[in-house]
Order: C-alpha cells, then sequence, then structure tokens
C-alpha cells in the first residue's frame, strides 16, 4: 500500500512541476492542476479526510471523489486540447493557403505568362 | 465569361485533371486547379493546361482546396464563383444554366440538383443515402434541399465573400448550407447531369465516411 502512495504522490509531484513549467504559456489551467495535485496529494497521504469530505459532497467514499473530480479535469483538458488543436489547425491552413496563392502560376498552355495572383 | 471563375479542387487526380480542365477551358477563360498537396503527378499535369495552378503544400483537404481557390479568384476580380469537381462528373452545359439562372436576379447561390435532374450510373442505396443527408442538412440548417452534397455550385462574388469554408475535409458542404442560412442567402437549385464513372466512384466520398463527416459537422456546431 506504501508503494502504491509513493508512486501517486510522485505522479502528482510530476504533475505539479509540469504545470508550474507551462505556467507562462497556458494561463489558467496550471493552477488548477496545481491545486488539485496538491489536494490529491492530501488525501493520498491522509484518506481518511478525503472520505469526510466526499461524505460532505454526498459522495461517499473518498476515492470515488477523487476519481469524479480528476474525470472531470481530465474532460477539461480534453477539451481544451481540442479547441486549440482546432486553432493550430487554422494557422496551419491560413499560411498554407498563404503560400499558395502567392505561388500560383499559370500553365504553360496559356498565352498570358503571369506569376502570381494579379492583384498581388 | 470573364467574370466568372471556375475553381476546381484536385486531389491525386493525375489521370483526368488535364482533360477535365481543357473541357472546362472550351467555355471559360477562367480556370483555377488547387493541387490539395497530390502525391502523384497531378500537378505536372495541370501546368501542361492553361489554368491558373495552385498548390497547397500539404494536405489540407477538398474544403481548404474550394476556399483557396474561392478566395484567388475574388482577388482576381472574379463576380460569379462555380466550384466544379475535378473528376469529370460534371458537365459544363449545367454550369452555363446555373449561370443564366443566377443573372436573373437576386439569387445569391444557385446549387446543383442531381435529384431534380439525373444522376447517370447511381446506386439505389448511394441516392437513399445522398436524400436521407440532405435531410439531416435540412434539419440542422433549415435550408431544405433535394440535394445538399453536390459539388457543382455558382456563388456570386458577395456570396462567396460571406462563404467562408472552415471545415477543411468532407463536411465543408454542410458547412455551406449552414452558412447560406444563417447568412440568409438567396439560394435556387437547379437540374444538373451526374455521371458516375467506375473512377468518379472510386475517387468519391466513401459512405463509410459519412459517420466522421456527421460528426465533424456536429462539432462545428459547438467548437467553431
Amino acid at each position: 500500500m506504501i508503494v502504491v502512495k509513493i508512486i501517486l504522490v510522485l505522479f502528482f509531484v510530476f504533475l505539479i512541476v509540469c504545470a508550474i513549467i507551462q505556467r507562462q504559456r497556458v494561463r489558467f489551467m496550471p493552477w488548477v492542476v496545481v491545486f488539485f495535485s496538491c489536494c490529491s496529494i492530501y488525501f493520498v497521504l491522509l484518506p481518511a479526510h478525503s472520505t469526510v469530505v466526499a461524505e460532505f459532497f454526498g459522495v461517499g467514499r473518498g476515492a470515488d471523489l477523487l476519481l469524479y473530480l480528476w474525470f472531470a479535469i481530465g474532460s477539461l483538458f480534453i477539451f481544451f486540447l481540442t479547441v486549440q488543436i482546432k486553432s493550430l489547425n487554422e494557422n496551419i491552413t491560413s499560411l498554407s493557403r498563404f503560400i499558395a496563392i502567392d505561388r500560383a502560376v499559370r500553365g504553360d498552355n496559356s498565352e498570358e505568362p503571369i506569376t502570381g495572383s494579379k492583384q498581388e | 465569361m470573364n467574370e466568372v471563375w471556375i475553381v476546381i479542387a484536385a486531389y491525386n487526380e493525375a489521370s483526368v485533371i488535364a482533360r477535365v480542365v481543357e473541357d472546362v477551358r472550351l467555355v471559360f477563360e477562367n480556370v483555377v486547379v488547387v493541387d490539395d498537396g497530390s502525391s502523384d503527378e497531378t500537378f505536372t499535369e495541370l501546368k501542361k493546361t492553361c489554368a491558373w495552378c495552385i498548390a497547397h503544400p500539404i494536405n489540407l483537404g477538398q474544403g481548404a482546396a474550394l476556399q483557396t481557390g474561392i478566395e484567388f479568384a475574388i482577388k482576381n476580380n472574379a463576380q460569379y464563383i462555380v466550384t466544379f469537381d475535378a473528376d469529370g462528373q460534371h458537365s459544363i452545359e449545367d454550369v452555363v444554366g446555373m449561370l443564366n439562372l443566377i443573372r436573373t436576379g437576386d439569387i445569391d447561390v444557385v446549387l446543383g440538383s442531381r435529384f431534380l435532374g439525373c444522376a447517370v450510373g447511381i446506386t439505389k442505396f448511394r441516392r437513399f443515402f445522398l436524400k436521407c443527408a440532405a435531410f439531416f442538412t435540412g434539419i440542422v440548417s433549415g435550408v431544405w434541399l433535394t440535394d445538399a452534397h453536390n459539388g457543382l455550385r455558382v456563388f456570386t462574388v458577395n456570396a462567396a465573400r460571406q462563404i467562408k469554408i472552415r471545415q477543411n475535409r468532407m463536411s465543408h458542404a454542410s458547412e455551406i448550407i449552414d452558412i447560406i442560412g444563417s447568412c440568409r442567402l438567396v439560394v435556387k437549385e437547379y437540374p444538373v447531369t451526374i455521371t458516375y464513372t467506375e473512377y468518379s466512384i472510386a475517387k468519391g466520398q466513401k459512405l463509410s465516411n459519412s459517420f466522421s463527416i456527421l460528426l465533424e459537422q456536429l462539432s462545428s456546431k459547438f467548437i467553431r
């Protein structure tokens, strides 16, 4: 049981370090991760306290409360990542489009050997 | 026909693209083909034609390729923009008819409909599936059409400016209808002939992709 506790604590410490390193790139989420990781370390070391909190919220067991919380945070992360990936894709599309239009050429059979957009 | 620009999105169409472009060029002077990062000789073949050739550095999808072509046409003072498939299943006579219709009055967009016209070689299953897709698009967008996923479309330049395709992949067809609905553009359908060949069926949208298109369309409602 002690081994599992050590692994879990190390994992949450690792999460805290990662979140602090990333704090300047992403504004809000790192501090959410730090807060919940600290709470998790506390509840891993003192599981009886988590049950008290869980009972206060009507969940039952402390382990269940942690599971639900991390599931919610994980879902939130996936949502933010999806939005960020979509935004990155849009940037890549805009950049590719700009390059493509800038390099537009008229086919070799054309009578007007113009390169690039007419207005550019 | 100088104010008309034909936009063709091509991906790995080396075997047919030159013939399709030359057929279009018999009637329309301004043709722009966007090679969407093809891995075959599409761009080489394209450069042998008289069309404007644009090459995406990477494969982005048909929606992105059409948007690139539309933006290029707008930059070059297009008044009417036509989207045309690269696999040769559309008829150039239909484009002329659609342009005559859009010039008659206050119409922003003319969409081709194979179900008002003729779909040569279509299977019963594909016909049923496309009708279901049109019904679903009608529910989502409020624009009721007989054929919502036809690649043959004519836009006025004002409509084209409003229609900014953000769905890079295949769900752009539904997105266009969505935008037509949300911008309250005046849309008319025109009966067209679509000729399915072995090549166009092999190149065309797989019915198995419909689930991912549906998901893309729904997710785009929540994440813009």
